[in-house]
């Protein structure tokens, strides 16, 4: 499994902290608009980089949710499972919150995924 | 403080721990994963020996230390089956104090549980399941076997596995195991109060199999609900 699947990706990681999240993180979405040698890269997009937090003043850390941080961040009556997408052998994340149609609910690639988009939700509807 | 560093969360909260990393290499669970269980010397204290979780780092050549794969959540999630049979499906809930995994669902009748595990982290319960179905392997000719089967009846086997069992002992598992193969399951176990620790678990014995003899908690759970 790549390491990537396991962490939130990028997009939703950003959404997460404008949502004004603050818990510990033990990896790191890392961007920069510098290039090697101290090079700007002008105009060109950010680039990311997965590690452990890359500390610099030119450097945007955006915090990358493994599943067990996630899991501490979403409140009790969450349930989660796998499904077979469209009976095409894709399997699938879907996650509830004190729901048993857990079908209905929320669904993605991954389960970091899944759960950070359960997080967004909840913080949208101010349960959490 | 930045967002997202307080409190760094450490890499051994989200792997599974080391007993059960153990474990799960001893029964050859063999899967993918991005972090290990290594054993060092700490220089910085006396050299003494410690365990610590690192990154997979060592991809290429061998790993020069004891080591065991430490999978994470995601890395677990992949490796348990999405379900047993038509009926039960995978299902990991965030309780109060523990998170649980289990396969169960609605045959049409009733709910069905065939195998519940718990843990104070979602990834020791879902290691705890996997470890489960390779020591008891489901197949739809033991379905009926498979009721409630937990973590006090993964303890017994663990514990029976690694030869923790006097004869006499050995003798008054069986008519508990039998009990709950018969259907009785983990939760009546649970009822005598006794799955606290397996030391409990295997001192009791005793008492369990004279109240499952005497018929104290004899039922047809099959009947109840179809």
């Amino acid at each position: 499994m790549n390491f990537e699947n396991q962490v939130v990706n990028l997009e939703l990681s950003l959404r997460i902290e404008e949502l004004g999240f603050d818990k510990e993180s033990a990896w790191w979405w890392n961007g920069t608009k510098w290039g090697i040698g101290g090079q700007i890269v002008g105009l060109e997009p950010m680039k990311w980089i997965l590690s452990k937090r890359i500390k610099g003043s030119a450097i945007e850390n955006i915090p990358a949710y493994t599943v067990t941080e996630l899991g501490e961040m979403l409140p009790i009556g969450i349930v989660m499972t796998k499904y077979e997408f469209n009976k095409g052998g894709e399997i699938r994340w879907a996650c509830a919150y004190n729901d048993e149609n857990i079908g209905n609910r929320i669904c993605d690639d991954t389960l970091a995924n899944c759960l950070a988009r359960m997080l967004i939700w909840l913080r949208g509807k101010k349960i959490i | 403080m930045v967002k997202g560093e307080k409190n760094n969360m450490k890499l051994e909260d989200g792997v599974v721990c080391l007993k059960l990393s153990q474990k799960m290499d001893e029964l050859g669970i063999k899967g993918e994963s991005n972090f290990y269980w290594v054993k060092i010397n700490d220089v910085t204290d006396g050299n003494k020996e410690k365990w610590i979780v690192t990154l997979d780092i060592w991809s290429s050549q061998e790993i020069p230390h004891e080591h065991y794969k430490a999978y994470s959540v995601a890395e677990l999630g992949e490796m348990l089956p999405r379900r047993l049979d038509e009926y039960a499906d995978l299902i990991c809930e965030k309780r109060k104090d523990e998170m649980t995994v289990y396969y169960g669902g609605n045959d049409g009748c009733g709910e069905i549980l065939r195998c519940l595990t718990e843990a104070e982290t979602e990834a020791d319960a879902r290691a705890k399941m996997l470890i489960l179905l390779k020591i008891d392997k489901y197949t739809s000719d033991s379905k009926n076997k498979w009721w409630c089967k937990g973590d006090n009846y993964l303890d017994i086997k663990l514990y029976e596995e690694d030869g923790g069992l006097t004869n006499d002992k050995k003798e008054l598992l069986k008519i508990v195991m039998q009990y709950v193969e018969d259907g009785g399951g983990d939760c009546k176990i649970d009822e005598v109060a006794i799955e606290q620790n397996i030391q409990n678990l295997i001192d009791d014995i005793e008492v369990l199999a004279i109240r499952i003899e005497s018929g104290e908690f004899y039922e047809e759970p099959n009947d109840e609900f179809c």
